[in-house]
């Protein structure tokens, strides 16, 4: 089977971007692993300009007094050389790897949802061309990559930087949600027979509990964002302090997204070292329960700890307590994992490819850089460090010599499998040498400049001339270092050694594929036995699932399918079926996708009934008119009743009563919207206004407005079920029964709202 | 499986070399621009990593904090290091060795890795509770002085409320006197730090955040914002002057006696000057009827201070008229406007009045 498809590949080989057609190839393609390569060759355009602007930071840094660049042009750099590393380069690196190799390691051909799949590209590559047409009205953002508040609140930021931060961040958000959500319903429905959870290759799952750290923490940014916009076009004041806002709110809710963003940032990094190891340490992996719990509680534990990035804004010692005790916690589960790596590599037969020397000297760096974390952790340090390049140094550690060094063993392990041809070793002993050296030059030494301010354009104490000039040594050892990365991509996919299927005898399904796969992926989906199915197929008589019980599966294991268990062979052809089928789901992949849209939704409402609840300590509401109100919320509830009742009329296949019920159901719907226009009728004839003068009129019509606005697209999406019923087909009760989940979710958060906003003002 | 192995055309020293001969030229750049830039007065925070030479005992709770998480990091990475080194060492193959035994795991071995160091994090967390706590309480018997330090951009306000002094971006302390910092913002978030003296604290507008510290050494330190606050952050510095309780009565009352009256024309002239150009519209100068502006630093003795405009400019009669020529060259995107059309003489008066307000 292999090799017939691999003659195949060979006479079709990727669509070449030269030609016209092929050019449109690229452009029109939903396939998985076209896009994954876009995203890589995006994540590379926008490196290069992320990695130039260290460069020019790091030249006006080399010593001190320098005039290079200007305080202002400084202050932009920083700003996007952070926003484009963290949003342009390394999520999409991770989710572009993701993209590629999640559908074939479980056995599938392709995403869940393949055009949501090239939408999500498509609002990677436009959304960071928003962020960087800023330049285009004066500024780009220059308020730092977390933007605090009120900086950018007019006077303080007078162009547009902030709006094209908020713009371009929310872009690039639902691009990421959009992807993830895709791949969490890809992992969870599309797995091949035999891949249940525990027998998953480690990467997915962390991609999966990545995803799921996406679609909660994103609506945290896109809130911050939302609001920073209103401040700015609509005259609400959530962060002017004058008229009693409070600025430490955008922290709370930044650093809601912002702490889970950092294992964002490393989960799916930790996934492809956990693939790489074993691979050339010649054995399992130590301990695959515990780093796959691991994961899991890292990703739980990630959402409580966001305030450690606030210790000097003056919460209550409780508070600090209470975060530095997460802080440590979260440190637990990420040891762990070093230590299986290490305990993966003891007792192997380790062979020194180029991508196993960067996952070694990942382990190494990403300790020193763990270790600087926890220190952060024991609150008085980081009174004592934050905000100098003490700070830098730790978070580039984590960055770069975490992430990036295991995107580079990654970029050395899988280029085989995506080109056909291996990376020249030769080229990538010196790559490899010089990062190292590079890397260790340019941010050892910000250790020791622990007093140094962070972002400051210059710097006149001579005694930090001599840490900032070895620094900028190193920076131009890495521009040397990247070059020769880039120079090896660019020769290795002319005359590269061809790889054929499997060069590294690696163990999961996409090594059983050619390289580079086809574009159908598999001939036949596989059946897989254990958590190492090209292991088993290459020694038999020392299968992993010979020993199973050596890895209980854990109780959440999804069934093992019938057809798996008689059969000896590890992967037998098999009949392709709807993996939705056969897993037994009683849900399908659509309506899996709408629920955990949901979730995310959710979190955004959270966080703006949180900026309601924590202002209206502080404000008098003004004289709601809550009898009005409670009736039009009837309606609103009312309608959830009518669209189950629509719901079961169409299960029975009564089109006409399913026809009347819907159209009752928007006409409630409409009622309450109805409500809702006459209710700001009255606040506005009474002068109440987003932007009157108090929090109340800004948090109240933001949050209720949001939650019309909800109303509304819910009535939009309604009214089009409506018309779709006319021709009527058996598959269209998934999109409906989707979108009566989205409109039951409306009216649930109405309830919180009616009660936080309506009901608590009588009391 | 057909394979040939391909000869780089580019060697990767060939890439070196031009990437060192790129760094050098550049480098080569560096002393040439750095020639042209102003004279900056001397602003000393202590050593580079002066948290850890510590002049208060609160300093001190956080130097030795420090020292003790150093020597257990220390351990954890000697183990993770040398566990690495022994497996290269040990178990280096080539690509065609044999698989060795196929090791699944060890139930003991895992949960004692993950329980050990989450016993040793639970006594960090002990002594973090307790210092959190002991920094952040005032250890005073009695009442501390109260000092106001407030944020603007991009200087530093100090009112000394039971006292009556203000002054900018110099904070005067009597050594060994309890001090209780309220740490506030005129406009967006800045940081207040003089790394060997006290924590570091945010300035929040509508915020008080406290500082309490003692300060037993004399001596001159230097502190600056740390919270990123727009265009001039780099240049909003200010000194912690620890001085002998009998010094500091002494500057509080100089603080608080006004100006003297000119002693030259020249000075006349200046002081003319700053009453007719707007200048009083932004500063005070106690004792000066009609100077009262609040919106830039209070000048009253300002030519005593260490610097000018938070640590951009020394304090002289040249330096002063560069400053007041183009302020935005010495500090970019400061709000004081410049007073280019100002002649000459006009100029020199009014920096040599400033500079005598000692």
């Amino acid at each position: 089977m292999a090799t017939s498809a691999l003659e195949e590949i060979r006479a079709h080989p990727l669509p070449r971007v030269t030609s016209s057609e092929g050019f449109l190839a690229w452009l029109k393609t939903t396939d998985h692993k076209l896009i994954g390569i876009m995203y890589l060759l995006f994540v590379a355009f926008f490196f290069v300009l992320g990695g130039f602007e260290a460069l020019l930071m790091r030249w006006q840094l080399a010593v001190p007094q320098n005039n290079v660049i200007s305080a202002q042009v400084f202050n932009q750099l920083f700003t996007m050389h952070g926003v484009t590393m963290i949003f342009l380069v390394v999520m999409p690196a991770l989710i572009g790897f993701a993209n590629y190799f999640v559908p074939i390691m479980i056995g599938y051909r392709d995403m869940a949802f393949p055009r949501l799949n090239a939408m999500s590209l498509w609002l990677l590559l436009f959304g960071g061309l928003l962020l960087y047409f800023s330049v285009l009205q004066g500024s780009m953002p220059a308020t730092g990559w977390f933007a605090y508040a009120n900086l950018w609140e007019q006077p303080y930021t007078m162009n547009n930087g902030p709006v094209f931060w908020a713009a371009g961040l929310t872009v690039l958000g639902a691009g990421s949600i959009a992807t993830s959500l895709n791949l969490i319903v890809t992992i969870i429905a599309y797995r091949c027979p035999g891949m249940t959870l525990n027998r998953m290759p480690l990467f997915v799952w962390m991609v999966l509990v990545n995803s799921f750290l996406i679609i909660w923490a994103m609506p945290f940014l896109t809130a911050d964002s939302i609001l920073l916009l209103f401040d700015r076009f609509l005259g609400t004041h959530f962060f002017v302090w004058q008229q009693g806002g409070n600025v430490v709110m955008w922290q709370h809710l930044f650093w809601g997204f912002g702490h889970p963003e950092v294992y964002i940032m490393i989960l799916p990094a930790f996934g492809m070292i956990s693939e790489i190891i074993p691979v050339f340490s010649r054995k399992p992996l130590f301990g695959y329960t515990f780093v796959a719990f691991s994961g899991v509680a890292i990703g739980f534990i990630s959402f409580i700890v966001w305030a450690h990035h606030m210790f000097t804004v003056g919460l209550s010692e409780t508070e600090q307590a209470f975060f530095a005790a997460t802080s440590m916690i979260i440190a637990v589960p990420t040891g762990v994992k070093i230590f299986n790596w290490l305990g993966t590599m003891w007792g192997g037969r380790i062979w020194w490819t180029t991508s196993m020397k960067f996952a070694a000297a990942f382990i190494i760096e990403f300790t020193i850089g763990g270790i600087s974390g926890i220190m952060f952790s024991v609150v008085p340090l980081d009174y004592a460090s934050t905000d100098t390049y003490f700070v830098v140094a730790h978070f580039h550690y984590v960055l770069f010599g975490g992430t990036m060094f295991i995107l580079m063993a990654a970029s050395y392990y899988w280029f085989p499998k995506i080109t056909g041809r291996m990376l020249n070793e030769r080229l990538g002993t010196w790559h490899f040498w010089l990062l190292v050296l590079g890397f260790n030059l340019t941010f050892f030494p910000q250790h020791f400049l622990d007093a140094m301010p962070r972002r400051v354009y210059t710097y006149t104490n001579t005694a930090w001339a001599i840490p900032n000039m070895l620094s900028s040594i190193g920076a131009a050892i890495l521009f040397v270092a990247f070059a020769i990365f880039f120079y090896n991509i660019w020769i290795s996919l002319r005359h590269g050694k061809v790889a054929g299927p499997n060069p590294w005898s690696a163990y999961s399904l996409e090594w059983l594929l050619p390289s580079p796969p086809p574009a159908y992926g598999f001939t036949e989906i596989p059946t897989v036995r254990s958590r190492r199915p090209l292991w088993d197929l290459a020694h038999p008589d020392q299968a992993d699932w010979r020993f199973e019980h050596h890895a209980p599966a854990p109780a959440m294991a999804a069934p093992v399918p019938s057809g798996g268990g008689a059969t000896a062979v590890a992967t037998m052809p098999r009949p392709a079926a709807r993996p939705a089928e056969h897993k037994g789901f009683q849900i399908s992949p659509g309506r899996m996708l709408v629920l955990f849209f949901i979730s995310s939704e959710s979190i955004f409402f959270v966080s703006l009934i949180v900026m309601y609840s924590v202002y209206s300590f502080h404000f008098s509401s003004a004289q709601l008119n809550i009898p009005r109100t409670y009736w039009f919320s009837l309606a609103l509830f009312a309608s959830s009743g009518t669209m189950i009742i629509a719901e079961k009329f169409l299960d029975k296949g009564n089109k006409k009563m399913f026809n009347a019920w819907l159209i009752v159901t928007i006409a409630l719907g409409l009622t309450f919207l109805i409500g809702q226009v006459t209710e700001y009728a009255a606040l506005y004839h009474d002068n109440a206004t987003i932007s009157s003068h108090g929090e109340f009129g800004t948090t109240f019509f933001t949050l209720t407005g949001f939650h019309g606005f909800h109303v509304f697209v819910g009535l939009i999406a309604l009214t089009t079920m409506l018309f779709l019923s006319r021709r009527w087909k058996p598959g269209y009760d998934t999109p409906l029964k989707g979108v009566g989940y989205y409109w039951h979710f409306v009216d649930g958060i109405w309830v919180f709202i009616f009660s936080i906003v309506y009901l608590r003002t009588l009391f | 499986m057909s394979s040939f192995v391909s000869r780089p055309r580019i060697s990767p020293r060939l890439l070196i070399t031009v990437g060192v001969a790129l760094a050098l030229v550049l480098l080569a750049l560096l002393p040439e621009t750095a020639l042209a830039s102003a004279p900056r007065p001397n602003w000393n925070p202590g050593p580079p990593w002066a948290p850890l030479d510590p002049k208060s005992p609160e300093m001190h709770m956080i130097s030795n904090l420090f020292w003790i998480m150093l020597v257990l990091s220390g351990i954890v990475f000697i183990g993770v290091f040398g566990a690495l080194i022994i497996s290269i060492v040990r178990f280096s193959a080539g690509p065609n060795a044999a698989p060795g035994p196929q090791i699944y795991g060890n139930r003991i071995v895992e949960i004692s890795w993950t329980a050990i160091p989450f016993l040793i994090l639970i006594g960090a967390f002990i002594i973090t509770a307790k210092y959190i706590h002991d920094i952040n309480t005032s250890q005073a018997a009695g009442p501390p002085l109260n000092i106001i330090a407030r944020g603007h951009q991009w200087w530093w306000e100090f009112y000394y409320p039971s006292l009556g002094v203000v002054t900018a971006n110099e904070v005067h302390v009597p050594a060994g006197v309890p001090l209780h910092f309220h740490v506030e913002s005129a406009d967006v978030i800045h940081s207040f730090w003089a790394p060997q003296l006290q924590r570091q604290i945010d300035a929040n507008p509508g915020q008080d955040n406290a500082v309490f510290v003692t300060m037993p050494e004399t001596g001159v330190y230097g502190g600056a914002c740390y919270e990123y606050c727009g265009d001039a952050h780099a240049w909003m510095k200010f000194e912690v002057i620890v001085q002998t309780p009998h010094d500091f009565a002494l500057w509080v009352k100089h603080q608080k006696s006004p100006p003297a009256a000119p002693s030259n024309s020249l000075i006349a002239l200046g002081r003319t000057v700053f009453m007719t150009h707007t200048c009083i519209k932004c500063h005070t100068i106690t004792g000066v009827p009609g100077a009262s502006g609040s919106v830039g630093p209070n000048l009253t003795h300002v030519g005593s201070r260490w610097a000018i405009a938070a640590g951009a400019l020394p304090v002289s009669v040249p330096t002063v008229m560069m400053w007041i020529h183009d302020p935005n060259a010495y500090k970019p995107g400061v709000l004081m406007p410049g007073y280019p059309l100002l002649s000459q003489k006009d100029l020199r008066a009014l920096a040599t009045y400033l500079v005598s307000l000692k």
